[in-house]
């Protein structure tokens, strides 16, 4: 189903898996994150862990937009290219997957949490990421030495992942932030990365959490 | 050596780059005498979730080989999946025996730094199966191939087939892909300074073709 065409619907979709949850932030203006919560089964780790980072966000004064993958209707990006030329920065495909970019152009903080599986995403978190095609431009350009896509806004949020994998796995760890750093290169942007291993004390983990979401104030 | 090659090609569509790519190497290994069997992921059931064609291509084969592109800096969803679907349905190779595994990763980038991580988790699959690892490659630029039979594209893709030739070489023998078969394919087309520019003006062209009206929209900043 595309959203452009002749079985194009009237209305503007409004995905129904979207949570939004602002709150007033240091000094009055609301700072948005999204959160791409990528755990493939509801009450699972990664879920968890996502509402954990949800509050922690809150209380450190930030709006946040929810998606959650296991209940979103979210298709796999189809390489199409409608979002390059044909509808350039819209997504083609008509789902919740289709605000992934929006949700993400208008954010200053986007995080991502999945479970850890290769020591990459597992496959419903990585058909979600690749939703946020929209806000690449197709020309390229240089950044750090390599050649990349041009990025279609000027700002762009800082990322932070979080992977949780069931138990220690050094290797396994070390790719995962192999893959955030070079994601984060990709959408020419800051980033922190965590891996959570086992399952995690609550007080722990909110601790870990905040301390990962206070470093992007540090960053700027 | 005995036994069949699984070679799957995993593209987010049909008629991709990987599905060439795949097809080559396939034809490849039949002429060296080898019993290769092929499958598009995409074209075969994988666009609606179905991922069961790729698991049973792979039962009774004694080497699968992935060819799966590049996509937010690991290998794309369709290829994500198959290897979840492997890991979880266990298909085995000959005489109940795991199969070796090789992958092979390309991207419309020309530098290999862009692949590595993807190869990498490529590796890890198969450690954490238990498959034995049959070495792998990136290959940059395949973006020039649009789908074609790689036979039919020209000087540009050279290298690659070469890689191809020499990875079908040392599957047929029972050996892992070659270092040689690396070095080959991870050899740029044209340096980065060179490819950068003509790849703007690929875009450019494909915009004015398409009556792309404002390429640098904004819709939600």
């Amino acid at each position: 189903m595309y959203y452009f065409g002749p079985d194009a619907p009237s209305a503007v979709h409004r995905p129904p898996a979207i949570r939004i949850i602002p709150s007033m932030a240091r000094g009055g203006r609301t700072r948005w994150a999204f959160l791409l919560n990528g755990s493939s089964l509801a009450g699972d780790c990664p879920d968890r862990i996502s509402k954990a980072l949800e509050q922690v966000m809150r209380t450190e004064g930030w709006g946040v937009k929810r998606m959650d993958v296991h209940s979103a209707r979210i298709r796999p990006c189809f390489a199409c290219g409608a979002c390059a030329f044909r509808r350039p920065g819209e997504c083609a495909v008509v789902d919740d997957g289709r605000d992934i970019p929006r949700l993400m152009a208008q954010s200053q903080l986007f995080a991502f949490v999945t479970g850890i599986r290769f020591g990459g995403y597992p496959s419903a978190a990585k058909r979600a990421l690749e939703r946020t095609l929209p806000v690449v431009h197709p020309s390229f350009t240089r950044y750090q030495g390599e050649m990349h896509h041009r990025l279609r806004y000027p700002r762009r949020p800082f990322m932070l992942f979080v992977g949780w994998q069931p138990e220690e796995d050094s290797e396994a760890r070390a790719l995962y932030h192999r893959l955030a750093e070079r994601n984060a290169t990709n959408y020419q942007t800051n980033h922190r990365a965590l891996v959570v291993e086992g399952e995690p004390d609550q007080d722990e983990l909110k601790h870990k959490l905040a301390a990962l979401v206070c470093s992007v104030e540090a960053s700027g | 050596m005995r036994g069949s090659v699984a070679v799957v090609s995993a593209s987010n569509r049909r008629h991709s780059n990987s599905a060439a790519i795949g097809r080559y190497l396939a034809g490849q290994l039949s002429q060296l005498g080898v019993s290769a069997r092929s499958i598009d992921v995409a074209e075969k059931g994988g666009l609606v979730g179905n991922f069961m064609p790729a698991v049973d291509l792979v039962a009774g084969c004694r080497h699968a080989v992935l060819v799966a592109s590049l996509y937010h800096d690991t290998i794309n969803y369709m290829a994500t999946a198959t290897l979840e679907a492997w890991a979880d349905r266990h298909p085995r190779g000959p005489n109940g025996r795991r199969p070796q595994f090789s992958a092979i990763v390309h991207s419309g980038y020309p530098e290999p730094v862009h692949a590595k991580v993807a190869l990498d988790i490529c590796r890890r699959f198969s450690s954490e199966v238990g498959w034995s690892w049959g070495g792998g490659f990136t290959a940059g630029a395949t973006s020039i191939i649009g789908g074609q039979d790689l036979d039919s594209v020209g000087p540009t893709v050279r290298k690659l087939r070469r890689a191809l030739d020499l990875t079908a070489q040392a599957i047929a023998a029972g050996d892992p892909v070659p270092d040689q078969a690396k070095r080959t394919a991870e050899r740029p087309l044209a340096p980065t300074w060179l490819f950068l520019p003509l790849a703007n003006w690929v875009i450019r062209r494909e915009a004015k073709r398409t009556g792309t009206r404002n390429i640098d929209a904004r819709p939600y900043g």
